[in-house]
């Protein structure tokens, strides 16, 4: 028997209107449903709606049609005590420290500061920053803050992660490293995870399904399985299973990004 | 997890400059003070101004203890400094208000932003007589012509502080909950902060000048006033004492709000 899905998408779709006043598809009904402690990756070319997918599941962006279910209830807005997001400009306080940062959401759930103490710590401990807790995000690399970042949606122990291209604006080797710690952060706490991408090596490496998507109207193309136990040691990186799944994902994608690419 | 750790210096405000550069600011500062005194000590050497327009630093560093002993300066400055006090807390607190309200949507933000802006640029001295009119000669004229001033420049600095809030901030706080008092006090407030405080030492600049303008212009107590009477008896070396005291008073207030903005820097925990 299959479990319950723990997020449920059906139907969703969205318009927007460009700035000429024009129509844009950025989601014709899509359906999708992520099981417990899964990890999924959205990927597809730029204009593919896998952002704005994510923040309607996330009840940041109102759908056009259709409904999200999280856990059997209904999303209608922001659920903070459900949902966490990781966006891809880290988007901390710079008047917080890393501490405080991580902090925020506890302090809004208005957790007491002594409850709120052990948790943050653990969080910090978590994403290996404990000797910065002090320290403000201007001080750190992009990488590190987006630790922070991470740390921070931790700790309000949401069920389900929402991540918009975290490492999108780090380089290539911070990637690989902090895709190596989320991959055994989130299998330690058992999250059910989202994550958007542009990086063929960092969906193949992290997923355990590969939600590939196509643009204009921005839709789900082909959902690809990557069928390895996670969390996974970067030896899988170079084992002809991952160069197997990354060339299937390349194949299916590579229409999809020559087509946008045209246009561009 | 483990990275080799890369060594954060703790600083609380990494905008403060090296410990190397500081004397440096220092000695540029004091230096130029010093040529100021230098530049007034020639210019009173024999042969040049007249005592009546220009006294000898030396004259009012004699006159100032005089000065600072005497009841009426010291009446004088809690005239002023009652005036000043009510005219900032009134100006601020409206300018604030204003300037939140504003910058609530778009359309108001439009809307208010050139109103605020031109009237900072007026001539707002041309409405002292109106004020007078309406107030008398008192205390009252020169705190409303006090916040008639500073409140121009708090809203507008407040305003602007606010709209300027980056929206990506505001898209955190929609995701971890927060709304209404909430957002403003962890997200909205200490975002604009820096433009909040420019707008209250704005705001204090100028009601200290509209205070002691209009005392200048017709009152009957407070530094301005003493200034008007010396200048008008020709008591030079008292003017410019009084001058002193008037500027060691705004140095002081500025002290004051300079302390308050750093007082919580990254502080609370």
């Amino acid at each position: 028997m299959t479990p319950r899905p723990y997020v449920s998408v059906k139907g969703i779709s969205k318009t927007y209107t460009s700035v000429r006043g024009e129509f844009v598809e950025a989601l014709s009904p899509v359906d999708l449903e992520v099981y417990p402690g899964e990890f999924v990756c959205l990927i597809g070319p730029s204009g593919c709606g896998k952002s704005t997918l994510l923040s309607i599941i996330g009840g940041l962006t109102k759908a056009d049609s259709g409904a999200v279910n999280i856990s059997g209830s209904l999303v209608t807005g922001p659920m903070p005590n459900e949902v966490a997001f990781v966006f891809q400009d880290y988007t901390l306080l710079p008047w917080r420290t890393v501490e405080r940062n991580v902090s925020l959401g506890l302090e809004l759930k208005r957790v007491a500061k002594k409850e709120r103490e052990p948790t943050v710590a653990r969080c910090v401990a978590l994403v290996g920053l404990t000797s910065h807790a002090k320290a403000f995000p201007r001080e750190l690399s992009g990488g590190m803050q987006q630790r922070v970042a991470v740390a921070r949606a931790l700790a309000v122990d949401p069920a389900v992660l929402l991540m918009d291209e975290p490492f999108g604006a780090l380089d290539e080797q911070t990637r690989m490293v902090l895709g190596n710690d989320l991959s055994s952060i989130v299998a330690k706490t058992d999250k059910t995870t989202l994550f958007v991408t542009h990086s063929l090596s960092e969906a193949v490496y992290l997923a355990d399904r590969l939600v590939v998507m196509s643009a204009s109207p921005g839709r789900i193309k082909e959902i690809i399985v990557v069928d390895e136990e996670r969390p996974r040691t970067p030896s899988f990186r170079t084992s002809e299973k991952f160069r197997e799944v990354h060339e299937r994902l390349f194949n299916s994608l590579r229409d999809e990004i020559f087509a946008v690419g045209r246009d561009a | 997890m483990q990275r080799a750790a890369v060594k954060v210096v703790p600083s609380r405000r990494s905008s403060r400059p090296p410990a190397e550069a500081k004397w440096k600011v220092r000695c540029l500062q004091y230096g130029s003070l010093l040529l100021v005194l230098a530049i007034w000590y020639l210019a009173v050497g024999p042969g040049h101004a007249s005592p009546f327009i220009l006294p000898s630093p030396s004259a009012v560093a004699r006159a100032l203890p005089g000065l600072l002993t005497s009841s009426e300066t010291w009446a004088g400055l809690k005239a002023t400094g009652y005036q000043v006090a009510w005219a900032f807390v009134i100006a601020a607190s409206l300018g604030l208000a204003v300037g939140i309200l504003g910058s609530r949507s778009v359309l108001s933000q439009r809307a208010v932003e050139p109103v605020l802006l031109y009237a900072f640029m007026a001539p707002l001295i041309l409405l002292y007589p109106i004020v007078v009119l309406i107030f008398g000669l008192g205390d009252s004229s020169k705190i409303a012509f006090g916040v008639i001033n500073g409140f121009f420049p708090m809203a507008l600095n407040t305003l602007r502080g606010f709209a300027a809030v980056d929206p990506r901030l505001l898209r955190l706080a929609r995701s971890l909950g927060a709304t209404g008092l909430r957002e403003m006090a962890v997200f909205r407030f200490p975002a604009a902060r820096p433009m909040v405080f420019a707008g209250l030492r704005n705001c204090l600049a100028l009601c200290v000048v509209a205070v002691i303008a209009g005392e200048i212009l017709g009152s009957t107590g407070g530094l301005g006033y003493l200034i008007a009477r010396a200048a008008s008896t020709l008591s030079t070396t008292t003017l410019y004492g009084y001058i002193i005291v008037t500027v060691a008073l705004a140095a002081i207030l500025h002290s004051l709000l300079s302390r308050s903005e750093t007082f919580r820097d990254g502080a609370r925990s």
